[in-house]
């Protein structure tokens, strides 16, 4: 198989986080912002709290919260985490990683 | 010059590849630093294994040493899920390299890997000498910014969605 095939069926994905794990928000939790061609993720983690993940259906608009469908409440909420991200990070606080997987969906 | 994988807790060390003098803290990427398949890789790159003599986590790849200084990135609990919930699953490593002479190089080189006609058995070497398991069939690089306008962007997308939909709902009302 030559690389192209590999590459044929691939997925990838960009995941924004501070490049610096240990690194918090000011209220103490830790955002990860993820996207692929289908989906937008954001994980938001308080301490001593089990993490959230919302997953937003690029395709359908349709937000699921821990693999529960949300509203339009969650969405917003996932509005409220990102642009909290936006405020409190600088450019050179994060970094991006671009993830290829090899037909893994 | 920055390597990155993913696996485990972002480690904050200083080490040194060449001698192979490896003090991460973590014991997956020492394991990675201190073996010859990691060296090999830094060598098939066009980087000089003695030439790196330092491997320090700062902020991102904003790194200012003009030496090859090496990231590694793990793959934490909360970025498999966060793979996990893309769909995407078995990623064990990130290789990234970056650094002022050498990105060019880099990126050259990781651009012949992906275009390349390089067939299966070769690609395989190079994932085991990445020190990806053959069977994960995953692999991520980064030498990428602009992680804030990649969020904003998709901040505004879900934005742009809720404001149709509350226009589709006062429309019905």
């Amino acid at each position: 198989m030559v690389l192209n095939d590999l590459y044929s069926a691939n997925s990838s994905a960009k995941i924004v986080q501070f490049a610096d794990e240990t690194k918090t928000l000011p209220d103490g939790s830790s955002i990860i912002y993820a996207e692929s061609d289908g989906k937008i993720v954001l994980y938001h983690k308080r301490p001593f709290e089990r993490g959230t993940t919302y997953i937003y259906e690029r395709k359908s608009g349709k937000v699921f919260v821990n693999n529960k469908e949300g509203n339009n409440k969650d969405k917003r909420e996932m509005l409220r985490l990102g642009s909290y991200l936006l405020e409190q990070a600088e450019e050179s606080d994060l970094i991006t990683l671009n993830v290829q997987s090899k037909g893994d969906k | 010059m920055s390597v990155s994988g993913v696996g485990g807790p972002i480690p904050s060390y200083n080490s040194n590849i060449g001698g192979v003098n490896s003090n991460s803290s973590n014991p997956i990427i020492s394991k990675h630093l201190s073996s010859a398949e990691f060296q090999n890789v830094l060598t098939s790159l066009g980087i000089k294994p003695d030439n790196v003599v330092s491997i320090k986590q700062e902020n991102g790849v904003q790194l200012t040493n003009p030496l090859q200084d090496l990231q590694v990135i793990s793959i934490t609990p909360q970025i498999a899920e966060v793979l996990k919930a893309l769909g995407l699953g078995n990623v064990e490593l990130a290789i990234v390299v970056s650094a002022e002479d050498e990105i060019k190089n880099i990126r050259k080189k990781l651009k012949e890997i992906k275009d390349s006609s390089l067939n299966k058995d070769m690609i395989d070497k190079l994932l085991k000498q990445l020190g990806i398991s053959q069977t994960s069939e995953a692999f991520v690089f980064t030498d990428h910014t602009g992680g804030l306008l990649i969020v904003q962007a998709g901040l505004n997308e879900i934005s742009e969605k809720i404001d149709e939909e509350d226009d589709d709902e006062n429309e019905e009302k």
